[in-house]
């Protein structure tokens, strides 16, 4: 089976988030295969269904005066940022038709970013059995909240390219202390093209789930 | 995987099991299976009415927030607050671990429901 790609490119959380549902039913309703959306949104902070907002660490008239928008969210884990430099992935795939429970396609997410870093940075990160998501060391460079509904997988990941790390600062990441995030530009010493990331990232995607080539979409 | 006779079970790996007008309905040992170790069980307003196939119950696991579903209509009696504070015990103990019971409203929906040997054959298939 081909992966469609639907890369949104720049674009706002909302309208990103509106298009996910528009995908999800097309996909519950097998109008459409497998979807991998690809989305970097301006400066957002979400949080998940049990997210506690004491997890935002700045004050909320802080958030409003630099245009950054919180937003409660029906995926899984805490407290999360986006950014610009930043690849975030929703992948909508029918678990059903892939016959895999959820765990084990979040496994296979998180094998696509370890394998990526490995081949192609030379980078060794892995995952912690009580904080899910990408390490490297003790900095988190891919964060993972998932959504399954009817079968069908939403939400996804978002892998730090060239993110502005200092806005991290504005939250306790997943809700974790102790812990930092990373991203591939810090890791490397130098910024890294983003549009080839993008690509690099739906290469390693299809290989671990083992897609047999993509589809463009356009909206 | 674990099956338990006696019970109704969903295409979605909720089980149910009738008592007169009364279901209870939880999620079977392949569905706690799949979902990893469950951090959270969302549960519904006692008094909902819900048709078959509603969301009754979000279980979140390993960072992934997936919905469950009525297999029969019913009205919310009871819900499982043991699992509020424990939602591993659906890991520990699956068909032990009811997350809602209903008082059933369209008997009908129970003769979609699969048996405990076609259930199995089910999930072999599913695998």
């Amino acid at each position: 089976m081909k992966l469609n790609v639907l890369n949104l490119g720049r674009c706002d959380y909302k309208k990103a988030l509106d298009i996910q549902y528009d995908i999800l039913e097309k996909r519950q309703k097998d109008e459409l295969g497998d979807t991998l959306i690809l989305v970097e949104h301006p400066p957002v902070i979400t949080l998940g269904r049990h997210g506690a907002e004491s997890n935002i660490v700045v004050p909320e008239q802080y958030l409003k005066n630099n245009g950054i928008d919180v937003y409660h969210i029906e995926r899984g884990g805490d407290v999360t940022y986006h950014g610009h430099g930043q690849i975030v992935g929703y992948p909508i795939v029918s678990l059903r038709n892939n016959k895999i429970g959820i765990r084990e396609f979040v496994e296979k997410l998180e094998n696509t970013f370890i394998l990526l870093l490995k081949e192609q940075y030379g980078i060794d990160s892995g995952i912690n059995p009580d904080f899910p998501g990408v390490w490297v060391g003790n900095n988190k460079i891919t964060a993972l909240g998932l959504a399954v509904k009817r079968g069908v997988t939403m939400h996804g990941f978002a892998f730090n390219v060239n993110t502005n790390l200092e806005h991290f600062k504005l939250i306790l990441p997943c809700g974790i202390s102790g812990k930092g995030v990373t991203s591939l530009e810090k890791l490397t010493g130098s910024k890294v093209d983003f549009n080839q990331a993008n690509k690099t990232v739906v290469d390693y995607f299809c290989k671990t789930f083992g897609y047999e080539g993509t589809e463009e979409l356009y909206l | 995987m674990e099956t338990k006779s006696g019970l109704l079970y969903s295409k979605d790996h909720e089980w149910v099991r009738v008592e007169g007008e009364k279901a209870y309905v939880g999620i079977t040992d392949y569905a706690q299976h799949a979902l990893g170790e469950i951090v959270y069980v969302e549960l519904p307003a006692v008094g909902n009415e819900l048709n078959a196939g509603d969301v009754f119950s979000v279980i979140e696991s390993v960072k992934a927030a997936s919905d469950s579903y009525l297999p029969v209509a019913g009205k919310v009696l009871e819900v499982n607050e043991a699992l509020s504070d424990s939602p591993q015990l659906v890991n520990e103990d699956p068909y032990g671990s009811w997350i809602v019971v209903v008082e059933i409203t369209d008997k009908a929906g129970l003769d979609e429901l699969m048996n405990e040997q076609e259930y199995r054959e089910f999930c072999d298939k599913e695998a």
